[in-house]
């Protein structure tokens, strides 16, 4: 029964001939089963880009502060310049305070204002009275100065943030106040994620929690964000296949941006597990987290 | 849209990258290899549900344990080690119409009764007009552990040491199924070759 093997002669011409043939051969698994697989794949994905970005600072911070750039804000500039501004501006007012004293007596009593005589405590005050354009650089690095403190977590956050300056900088470094949500989604989100990393040692837990999302499209009709069997909107359906004009169209009727799957997963991680970059900045236009 | 390499990459890098996070990576290995790996199910079940039910089962498990492969073989012997044990998993739980202690095994009388019974013999063949066509027909033909070592060697390019590996055989038996299987495809094509 099992003799010696027969000669293996002309195996190759044997092979190639069925290789052939399983090259003209179009059967494969259903579509049904491929996009099973692949949303698989793309779940799995989207969990482990999930599970490493809690560790490092979000990409989405970098998007935020190139679209800035694009939109004309003012780069910060480089940080020894910062630290060399403020380091004068805070020299120049303790001068102030310490050697204004000293004229005071010898100056007549209509005697010359003297802002840097003004009390610590009006510190701002003092530095916008001495620097004649206070939106030119002033404020500007007075709104940067408690966010430094976060700056390492979030690095160029404060590119993305224009409104900062209009606001009077804090005489001591609290954590940044909310912000009106009135902002730019991707401003407000940024403003989110700031507090308490401030306020707060910078867990991954906190920045896990965050606070509620600013005000999004009211709620969506149950056409758009309708379910299927694993619950995926189509907004979701539309990311796992691609198509950016889709997402657009569906963004436009109210869908809701956020809505995770069953399994958990949000349109935004899918479409960074597929590095779809424009859906990304799409669904975060949008108000995606 | 994405932006891919315009360099192919290799099966490991893609594995690596989808490992990190990079979904579109695994669409890549899967379009290479996903014929490949329906042809070796479909052609060794015979049965095109129970094949789309284990590609899902295969593809899933290469998705899952993509953080935890390490190159030390081809990715191609992965996979099909993995098609492979879904297949013997599924044969012995789900009593597949064709158990494996059924089977026949190399040179068993029964495997050429087999063989030559008229759907699968050169008559399908010539029915179907196409040398290739009458060669597939055959392949299923073949007793269940020919045909698997000539699928894996054909399909999944796997060298005899490597089949060995996957079927847990030896290295001699497993050279011994991939003669008997060609000599058998042989002879049922003769009227072909």
């Amino acid at each position: 029964m099992n003799a010696t093997p027969p000669p293996d002669d002309a195996a190759d011409d044997l092979d190639s001939l069925y290789r052939k043939g399983a090259a003209r051969d179009a059967s494969r698994p259903s579509a049904r089963t491929r996009q099973a697989i692949l949303d698989y794949s793309s779940r799995m994905a989207a969990r482990r880009l999930d599970a490493q970005q809690a560790d490092r600072p979000h990409p989405r911070e970098d998007s935020r502060a190139r679209r800035g750039l694009a939109r004309g804000v003012r780069p910060s500039g480089p940080r020894w310049r910062q630290s060399l501004v403020v380091g004068s501006l805070a020299a120049a007012a303790l001068a102030g305070v310490l050697i204004a004293p000293q004229f005071l007596p010898l100056a007549p009593p209509p005697a010359p204002p003297a802002p840097p005589a003004a009390p610590p405590a009006a510190g701002p005050a003092a530095r916008q009275a001495a620097v004649p354009e206070p939106r030119a650089s002033g404020p500007a690095l007075q709104a940067e100065a408690p966010v430094a403190a976060v700056e390492e977590a979030a690095p160029r956050r404060t590119a993305a943030v224009p409104a900062l300056p209009a606001a009077p900088a804090p005489a001591v470094p609290v954590p940044a106040t909310p912000r009106p949500s009135q902002d730019a989604p991707a401003v407000s989100a940024s403003a989110d994620q700031v507090a308490p990393a401030a306020g707060a040692p910078a867990s991954r837990a906190a920045a896990i929690s965050r606070p509620p999302e600013p005000e999004r499209a009211p709620a969506a009709t149950d056409s758009v964000d309708a379910r299927d069997s694993d619950g995926r909107t189509p907004l979701m359906r539309a990311v796992l296949q691609g198509r950016l004009d889709s997402i657009n169209d569906l963004i436009r009727r109210g869908a809701d941006p956020n809505a995770a799957d069953f399994a958990g997963v949000t349109p935004l991680q899918a479409a960074r597990a597929r590095n779809e970059r424009e859906i990304v900045e799409a669904l975060v236009r949008a108000g995606a987290r | 849209m994405a932006i891919m390499d315009a360099a192919p990459s290799s099966d490991h890098d893609l594995l690596r990258r989808y490992a990190g996070g990079d979904a579109r990576s695994f669409e890549v290995l899967y379009g290479r290899h996903e014929k490949r790996v329906w042809r070796y199910l479909q052609r060794n079940l015979r049965d095109t549900a129970l094949a789309e039910e284990l590609m899902q089962e295969v593809w899933f498990s290469v998705a899952r344990e993509a953080a935890h492969y390490r190159p030390s073989a081809r990715f191609s012997t992965w996979l099909f080690s993995i098609a492979h044990n879904r297949m013997v998993d599924a044969l012995r739980t789900r009593r597949f119409h064709v158990s494996l202690e059924a089977l026949p095994a190399d040179g068993d009388p029964a495997a050429d009764a087999l063989v030559a019974a008229p759907q699968y013999g050169p008559q399908a063949g010539a029915a179907a007009l196409q040398l290739s066509a009458a060669l597939i027909r055959a392949v299923e033909a073949l007793p269940h552990e020919q045909r698997e070592a000539f699928l894996l060697h054909v399909e999944g390019e796997l060298t005899v040491d490597e089949i060995a590996t996957v079927t847990a055989c030896t290295f001699e038996a497993a050279k011994s199924r991939l003669r008997y299987a060609r000599s058998r495809l042989r002879g049922l094509l003769e009227e072909y070759l």
